[in-house]
């Protein structure tokens, strides 16, 4: 599980960006190992087969070389790093849409939901039954420990969409699940 | 922590990828290097046209300049020269650049 975003790993993720800046390949490979388990799990949850979801997140640590320039002091690695992630998979599933591909993770959801006796359900399947914008939300927030605020500014959304998105998205899934939940 | 928080923790759980994987690492660097190495190639093609372009800019004074200094250092001497110290410049230059290994 990816560990909270406290002072001391903020302030190793810009020192890693700062060496990274400046030529150093080893900084840049620790940035990666801090950061692997989280986004790949975060792109998992989002849907597709692990595969894609490892690949689109070797993908987005490349971005992430690329454009290590414009990481700003008072964001943080974290969110921008997860908005660069979230941006890929949206467009690889407008690319798989205009392809006409169906959407396998939809599917996935829908058998799940209607047989009822899977007792195996795992996340991405569960996730598939929300709206994209809620999956990521939910995604960051309830398992990645992201705050409203970092989620917002990860995917670019306002606070209060973030806010109501988790919201609505923690209780649909409790429902799949056939849990009640007490904090409501 | 609640029942529900428990439930989803463990279906959080079931998607997770692996705290350390040497191996998404390696794959990573792998592409990172490979963009770094075609920019460094991008730039030394880019840099060797430029320099070409100033040489035969500059050619009738360095011929010239090489018929004053005398018969030792004719066009034919001095132009292989030239050529040698720009080349081993720009490989220097991209050499000096060459990344740390990461891994």
């Amino acid at each position: 599980m990816m560990s909270g975003s406290g002072g001391t790993e903020l302030d190793e993720d810009r020192e890693l960006v700062i060496q990274a800046l400046s030529g150093s390949s080893a900084a840049f490979a620790r940035l990666v190992s801090r950061h692997q388990q989280a986004v790949r799990s975060f792109l998992r949850r989002l849907g597709g087969p692990a595969a894609d979801a490892d690949d689109l997140a070797q993908e987005t640590f490349v971005t992430v070389w690329r454009r290590l320039g414009q990481v700003r002091a008072d964001q943080g690695v974290r969110p921008w790093l997860f908005g660069i992630a979230y941006r890929k998979w949206l467009t690889l599933r407008r690319s798989d849409a205009r392809r006409g591909a169906r959407d396998a993770g939809t599917l996935e959801a829908q058998a799940v939901v209607h047989s009822g006796s899977d007792d195996r359900l795992d996340a991405s399947a569960a996730l598939a039954v929300l709206a994209p914008e809620e999956r990521a939300c939910v995604a960051l927030c309830l398992a990645a420990e992201f705050s409203h605020a970092e989620a917002a500014q990860a995917l670019g959304l306002p606070l209060g969409t973030v806010k109501s998105h988790v919201t609505r998205g923690r209780a649909r899934l409790l429902e799949l699940l056939g849990a009640s939940d007490e904090r409501r | 922590m609640s029942d529900a928080d428990a439930l989803l923790s463990g279906l959080w759980a079931q998607d997770q990828s692996p705290a350390q994987d040497p191996a998404f690492v390696i794959a990573v660097m792998q592409k990172v290097e490979l963009q770094r190495f075609r920019l460094d190639m991008a730039w030394l093609v880019i840099g060797c046209f430029a320099a070409g372009v100033v040489f035969w800019a500059v050619a009738p004074l360095i011929e010239a300049l090489a018929r004053l200094a005398g018969p030792l250092t004719g066009p034919s001497t001095i132009g292989p020269v030239v050529a040698a110290l720009a080349m081993a410049a720009l490989l220097w230059s991209w050499i000096s650049d060459r990344p740390q290994p990461a891994v």
